[in-house]
């Protein structure tokens, strides 16, 4: 730098720029300089080195304020091929920052750069290495690793150089194609841990850095470095390094940080010593860092601790992690806010270790106390804290806590507050009673901040536990009575009440006009959506005592009002339920107590999941390392610079897809010999709705379709109000279920919206089908095309003549299809529909065969798929006529876009011409979550999976379910398992005779604007053969867990 | 609601000097609704923004709710914000007087240093001109009185107080613009008749196209004479679009084209007109480009005078625009001197004298620097000249005759000048 302050004229032009008092005048000298350098590049004359030195140094300046000069590239390249340090320098410096790595312009560098890169003058080697290190892409990268490699592997060059060398070597790794395979671990194992043995600290950081980026995609090949690091950490801790690394008494801070780093990328080390060595360093380190007044050493010092604590944690020794959370405990109680939020997040991540829960529940008052902390970043992290280390055994304690924390916690994380204290509820409920209590105070304090999804859960809870219902109905009451009137808490009292106040009142405890009174306190304030719920209330009261004068005459009296008011819906409500009210008999039949519910996963478990996926954001202001394994395959297929230790499965990234294409062919054959015996599944039946019970022609009074109408509309109602399309979908199947006729008494009673409710179907459709349904059935599969969603129901309204049955088990077919690549998918009287898949990666080719079995020709063929959020289909063309006797292959390319709980489905129509019946129905695809998975391209030790798997946190992303007597055998499940695309694990669970362990890749993406996502998946089977078998999953994607559970429970059983 | 009888509010809710920089010089808010930070949008999306296109070049702007008049004065930006449907050409108005007034005080300079040197004054002159963000009409005349530059003897203050005193009498008088009692050793009259030309030609080889043609014309009048004159000027009838000072009497103008008046004392601006039809043009302009390969150009401009041959052009300026990477240039001129000037990124050619009916050509080999990568071709904005031509007139506008009366009836010395000019930018060709 000494020579720039030599050129004078550079220094004027800079002093005449900073002069200048507006923008134009700066424009005007900076286009007069330019003017003049133009002329000395263009002239004839020879500069002389000073020149060419002063111009380049002022185009830089110039470059820098932001104009344009592209016409000194050439001259800086020129530069960098010249003899001198100082043209080099300048050279190198303008390049760098005239040119990007995109720059086709580089390439005229590349050839000066590479000899400069093998010269002998250490400062020419330093200027290359770093201007590669800065501007080089994947170009530079496929040119130059091999010098720079070189470079590094010569033990000849000064360690200034070396320490260069590696990082630009980890740079050059970055950019490099992810699929390159640049170091050989065989190679570069032995050759990193030869150089790890280097005195020089520089090096040494630098080199430990390499080894970090390289571990971080794979360790393999790599384990021979993790004694040296142990070594050199040893060392530091015995400060045998030159005063120039010493800071503030601790040796090399950042060395001793990014070798603590490294040791986390590897299993622990197997050699006794070494581990005791490391074990002996950890502890040292956790012992003895008493805080001091100096703030910079405090930093060094915990700065080495947080790393020491998750070395001990993937140490998996007990004792080194009570001492760490000993010691993060002391770090709770400083006043400092950074050192108790990194405290807390790192007490986290002990408190997922199973083995130290306990310990750190121990300080569980000091996390308490944080959450009273002034610094909101603090408050969040403590409740983070706080549901991570919760367990059955002071689950009641911690949510009692953050019940009555939940009254001061402010609005920013109140909503995840009562989110989190409802999970933690309904995770470890020791008792019913205690559940329904906390869930009922929560939702009174809770306000706004209440989600639907809180009342859906307790509403499901109480419904399935009989012995719940007075005590939750008494609860509600004397809930009403001390006041809070939130939406949600009248939602759910309202329902609760409704179902089983009539019973508390029949106990003599609170009579029904009370509740009555108490709720309709809140009627007037409440939503439109609350309201309709509170209606249906009020009816069930009215039909529990009709005797009730006093109860009838004010129930009237809303009724009376409601059905003048201007909501539709309410209005209509209140009209039909005043009919009902007259005809008492009817009344009855109509109002009946709403059925079980059947066991699905946990509706807050869900939206916790889905809040955290909103959240990635703030993961990623954590380091990147300390990710949960979530979105680990995304980054390190994007070339992220520092991808975080990948679930299981290292090296998951690059390459699979090809390996995966190429094991699609063979997994088809594997396939075809696993078929498991069919057996008829209650779920995703979908015959369930397309059998109604045929009673088309009972001619109902209008008495009875009224009541047979709000039937459905009481259980539909309570089921539509649960909140959001989404989560109402889902629950429709009880409801139809339970009333097979209601879509029959549709169109002879014209209350349209009722079914529309929960299936969001256009109104004016509702309204011309039934009236079109019985003579034009052509129009109806028209409609059916059109409308996939409202197809099922109207289609067999319409199919006056007589509805076409399948003839045999479609449950049984699609069962079989779950594992085979061909096979018929349904069959009738007067068609068959066989299916063949091919798998390749994300993507199925289907090929649909339609085959007319009858002798006329079936007309209006419709084959459609409805567009899923899961999945984007390719359709081929579908003739609109099908001859007798004769077959059409439609080709079908499903790619699957994300993990999917529901199986995609087509919709099928056509018509017979003769005898006017018409088939409309979904045909459920056989894609289920297993079809796309593949075994991972590496062998997964054992040890690495039990780690991996232990890592996983709970529910939702490890979720286990039995499955009872129906689990096959170890043997056939040891079969089935790679048919399927898992990689079964042969030494796992110390070879007891009834577990299994496997690991696959489950892919999807790829298309439709989507990222090609692989997402690792570990599976547990336990207990085979025997009737206690389970079946655990775990991915880093919750409904892919869910998914491919599912997949394997349907396909296993 | 402002419906259609909605008032335009005739109010500035602020008003700001502010430097080439940015800087607020003066600033004085004069609404509540006006934010201290709003001048900062200012700097931010006029001053310091990079956009050219015409809406970004608009003097009237809006950022917010708030609406922004500007203009540039010199170096300095005066720049209104107002909150409310203001008049925004009265503004723009207001704001041209203001720079006209502390000219007049200042020595006919306005700029950063005049501000800065004159702080005390300018806020003067706004507490005088400004009520509440309501402009005041005020002659320069009484100002001269009200508002007091300099170290003042009390003499001369009792003299001004006094003065300040009839001030009302006299602005509400016959002749509010003259004081009585005025006398001159010497009468004399001055009148000049500027003229600018606005030309805009299309590049049409062979058949130039006149695409624009305007010229603006002013009568400025300088008169020192004693008493209370009458002045009679006769003009010929080639006027349109006129505008007058108010000392006119416009009854005669209208029914007598003459044009009669009692004139202030000094200089001031008697009349401006606008003229767009039977203008000849002083030069016609030829210019060729050749561009040959990526680093060469060959420029070939002629220019000719058109005006008689006794008369000549001064300070003749031809700028002819060149791409921004060129390096050098090598001339052959018949007249004059030129250069390449990378500032404004065009050859420069001057010729201090044009004679008329003449003909001078300029040939000029541009070279060009080469550049890494490929650019938006050149985009050959048009060339253009200034010049002045003292005793002509484009739009044939003359003075017939200019008398005075005054009841003494004194002799009166009487000089008519006339001046043709473009300033640069306005006399333009396409290429």
């Amino acid at each position: 730098m000494a020579r720039i302050q030599n050129i004078r004229g550079l220094k004027a032009y800079i002093q005449d720029i900073r002069n200048c008092s507006t923008k134009e005048q700066e424009k005007e000298r900076v286009d007069k300089e330019l003017g003049k350098i133009r002329k000395k590049y263009t002239s004839d004359k020879a500069m002389t080195a000073y020149d060419k030195r002063k111009y380049m140094w002022k185009l830089l300046y110039t470059r820098l304020l932001g104009y344009d000069v592209d016409f000194g590239v050439k001259n800086a390249s020129d530069l960098v091929a010249a003899s001198g340090y100082a043209e080099k320098q300048v050279g190198y410096v303008a390049c760098s920052v005239f040119l990007n790595e995109k720059d086709e312009f580089l390439r005229l560098v590349i050839n000066s750069v590479r000899n400069d890169l093998i010269s002998r003058n250490e400062a020419f080697q330093c200027l290359a290495l770093d201007f590669i290190a800065n501007v080089g892409g994947s170009e530079f990268s496929q040119l130059l690793t091999g010098d720079v490699m070189n470079v590094l592997a010569n033990g000849a060059t000064r360690p200034v150089v070396r320490k260069k060398a590696a990082l630009c070597l980890l740079r050059l790794l970055r950019k490099a194609p992810p699929d390159a395979e640049i170091m050989q671990p065989e190679v570069w194992g032995v050759r990193l841990a030869t150089m790890l043995e280097e005195r020089d600290m520089g090096v040494l950081l630098g080199l430990s850095t390499l080894l970090l980026g390289v571990a971080s995609r794979s360790y393999e090949g790599y384990e021979a470095c993790v004694p040296r690091i142990v070594r050199i950490l040893e060392r530091c801790k015995q400060r045998d390094v030159s005063q120039d690394y010493t800071y503030y008494g601790l040796a090399s801070t950042w060395l001793q940080v990014k070798c603590l780093r490294v040791l986390q990328y590897f299993p622990p080390p197997e050699e006794p010593a070494v581990r005791r060595m490391l074990a002996d360093i950890v502890k040292r380190i956790l012992g003895g860092s008493e805080p001091v007044k100096n703030v910079n050493k405090n930093n060094a010092v915990h700065a080495i601790v947080f790393e020491a604590v998750a070395v001990a944690i993937s140490l998996e020794e007990p004792e080194l992690m009570a001492m760490g959370v000993a010691l993060l405990a002391k770090f709770l109680s400083v006043r400092e806010p950074n050192l108790k939020y990194l405290a807390l997040e790192n007490m986290a991540r002990l408190a997922e270790v199973p083995a130290v829960v306990d310990t750190v529940n121990r300080h569980q008052k000091t996390i308490l106390a944080c959450l009273r902390d002034g610094d909101v970043s603090i408050r969040r992290r403590a409740l983070d804290l706080l549901f991570i280390m919760c367990t059955p055994s002071n689950s009641a304690e911690i949510v009692d806590e953050l019940l009555s924390y939940l009254t001061l916690a402010d609005y920013s994380m109140r909503e995840e507050l009562v989110l989190k204290t409802a999970v933690l509820a309904e995770r470890f409920l020791p008792s019913l009673e205690w559940y329904v209590d906390s869930m009922l105070t929560l939702m009174e304090r809770a306000g706004d901040s209440a989600i639907n999804d809180l009342w859906h859960s307790v509403v499901q809870l109480v419904t399935n536990n009989p012995q719940l219902h007075v005590y939750a109905a008494r609860r509600c009451a004397e809930a009403l009575r001390r006041g809070a009137s939130y939406e949600v808490f009248v939602k759910c009292t309202g329902y609760i009440l409704g179902e089983y106040g009539p019973r508390l009142a029949a106990a003599g405890e609170v009579p029904l006009l009370e509740q009555f009174k108490l709720l309709q306190e809140r009627f007037v304030a409440a939503s439109p959506e609350t309201k309709a719920l509170l209606l249906t209330v009020y009816e069930k009261f009215a039909v529990a005592e009709p005797d009730n004068a006093a109860l009838k005459v004010a129930v009237d009296a809303v009724l009376e009002r409601y059905a003048a008011t201007l909501d539709a819906e309410l209005a209509q409500r209140a009209v039909e339920y005043r009919g009902l009210t007259t005809r008492r008999a009817v009344a009855a039949a109509a109002v009946q107590p709403l059925p079980k519910w059947e066991k699905r996963t946990s509706l807050l478990l869900r939206r916790l999941a889905e809040k955290e996926g909103e959240d990635t954001d703030e993961a990623r202001e954590r380091p990147a390392w300390m990710n949960l394994p979530d979105g680990a395959e995304d980054e390190a297929a994007g070339g992220a610079s520092a991808p975080p230790p990948s679930l299981g499965l290292p090296g998951t990234a690059p390459g699979i897809a090809t390996a995966a294409a190429n094991d699609a062919a063979d997994l088809l054959d594997l396939l075809d010999f696993s078929d498991t015996p069919p057996k008829a599944n209650g779920t995703a039946s979908p015959g369930a709705i397309a059998s109604p019970a045929a009673e088309p022609g009972a001619h109902a009074t209008m008495g009875v379709a009224l009541a047979a109408a709000t039937a459905p509309a009481t259980v539909m109602d309570l089921l539509s109000s649960l909140g959001s399309p989404g989560s109402a979908a889902p629950q429709q199947p009880p409801a139809a279920a339970a009333n097979p006729f209601a879509p029959e008494l549709l169109p002879e009673v014209a209350s349209p919206p009722v079914p529309a409710r929960a299936a969001p179907t256009p109104p004016p459709a509702a309204v011309v089908r039934p009236a079109a349904a019985p003579a034009a059935a052509a129009a109806t599969v028209m409609v059916a095309a059109d409308d996939p969603f409202g197809a099922d129901v109207f289609a067999a309204a319409a199919a006056g003549p007589a509805p076409i049955q399948p003839v045999g088990d479609v449950a049984a077919w699609f069962h079989k299809l779950c594992t085979a690549s061909s096979g018929i998918l349904y069959e009738d009287q007067y068609m068959q529909v066989g299916i063949k898949s091919q798998v390749a990666g994300p993507t199925v080719q289907l090929v649909l065969f339609l085959g007319n079995k009858h002798s006329e020709a079936l007309q209006q063929v419709v084959l459609v798929a409805p567009p899923s959020p899961a999945f984007a289909f390719q359709m081929g063309p579908v003739p609109q006529q099908l001859e007798p006797k004769k077959q059409v292959q439609v080709s079908l390319s499903a790619t699957c876009l994300a993990p999917f709980l529901a199986t995609p489905a087509v919709q099928l129509g056509y018509s017979v011409p003769g005898t006017g019946q018409v088939l409309s129905r979904s045909l459920d695809l056989p894609l289920v979550a297993t079809k796309f998975c593949a075994p991972p391209p590496v062998e997964v030790p054992a040890p690495v999976f039990a780690q991996r798997w232990q890592q996983v946190a709970g529910p939702p992303f490890k979720l286990t379910e039995r499955l009872g007597g129906a689990a096959p055998a170890k043997a056939a499940a040891e079969a089935l398992l790679p048919a399927l695309g898992f990689r079964v694990l042969p030494a796992m669970d110390g070879g007891s005779g009834d577990a299994l362990s496997a690991v696959c890749v489950f892919q999807c993406g790829g298309a439709g604007g989507t990222q090609l996502r692989q997402v690792p998946c570990m599976v547990k089977l336990e207990g085979l053969g025997t009737p206690a078998a389970s079946l655990a999953v775990a991915t880093a994607d919750a409904t892919g867990t869910n998914a491919i559970k599912q997949a394997l429970k349907l396909v296993v059983t | 609601m402002a419906g259609p009888l909605a008032v335009c509010n005739e109010s500035l809710g602020a008003l700001y000097f502010i430097n080439g920089r940015g800087d607020v010089l003066i600033q004085r808010i004069y609404r509540d609704d006006i934010e201290r930070n709003l001048a900062s949008a200012f700097r931010s999306h006029v001053i310091n923004s990079r956009e050219t296109d015409a809406a970004s070049l608009a003097p009237v702007r809006q950022f917010g709710d708030a609406s922004y008049v500007y203009l540039r004065a010199g170096n300095v930006y005066l720049l209104a914000i107002t909150k409310r449907n203001s008049n925004a050409l009265m503004i723009m108005q207001f704001l041209s007087r203001l720079v006209d007034l502390v000219r007049a005080y200042c020595q006919g300079e306005f700029s950063e240093d005049v501000v800065k040197g004159n702080f005390v004054l300018i806020y003067e002159l706004l507490d005088e001109v400004l009520d509440h963000g309501y402009p005041q009409p005020r002659l320069l005349l009484l100002l001269l009185v009200v508002v007091l530059q300099g170290w003042v003897t009390p003499a001369t203050k009792k003299k001004r107080e006094a003065e300040a005193a009839n001030a009302t009498l006299q602005v509400t008088g016959a002749v509010g613009w003259r004081k009585e009692g005025l006398r001159y050793k010497k009468n004399e009259v001055f009148l000049d008749v500027i003229e600018n030309v606005d030309m805009l030609m299309s590049a049409q080889a062979g058949r130039p196209l006149v695409l624009r043609c305007e010229v603006q014309g002013r009568l400025v009048m300088k008169a020192f004479l004693s008493g209370m004159p009458d002045i009679k000027l006769g003009l010929n009838d080639k006027l349109e679009d006129v505008t007058f000072h108010p000392c006119v009497n416009l009854g005669r103008f209208n029914a007598e084209k003459v044009v009669s008046f009692v004139p202030p004392d000094g200089e001031f601006e008697l009349m401006k007109y606008r003229c767009t039809e039977g203008i000849t043009l002083p030069f016609k302009a030829v210019a060729l480009i050749q561009e040959h390969g990526r680093t060469r150009l060959d420029v070939t401009v002629k220019v000719k005078s058109t005006f008689p041959v006794k008369l000549f052009a001064t300070n003749m300026v031809v700028l002819v625009p060149v791409p921004d990477q060129t390096a050098r240039a090598s001339f052959n001129i018949t007249a004059g001197k030129a250069k390449y000037d990378p500032k404004r990124h065009a050859l420069v050619w001057k010729l201090k004298k044009f004679p008329g009916e003449t003909e001078h050509t300029l040939a000029a080999s541009v070279e060009l620097i080469a550049t890494t990568r490929d650019k938006k071709p050149w985009s050959r904005p048009p060339l253009s000249m200034s010049f002045q031509v003292p005793m002509h007139s484009a739009s044939g506008v003359r003075v017939q005759y200019l008398k005075v009366w005054e009841k003494s009836s004194y002799k009166v010395d009487k000089w008519v000048r006339r001046l043709l000019r473009a300033n640069p930018g306005d006399y333009e060709v396409r290429l």
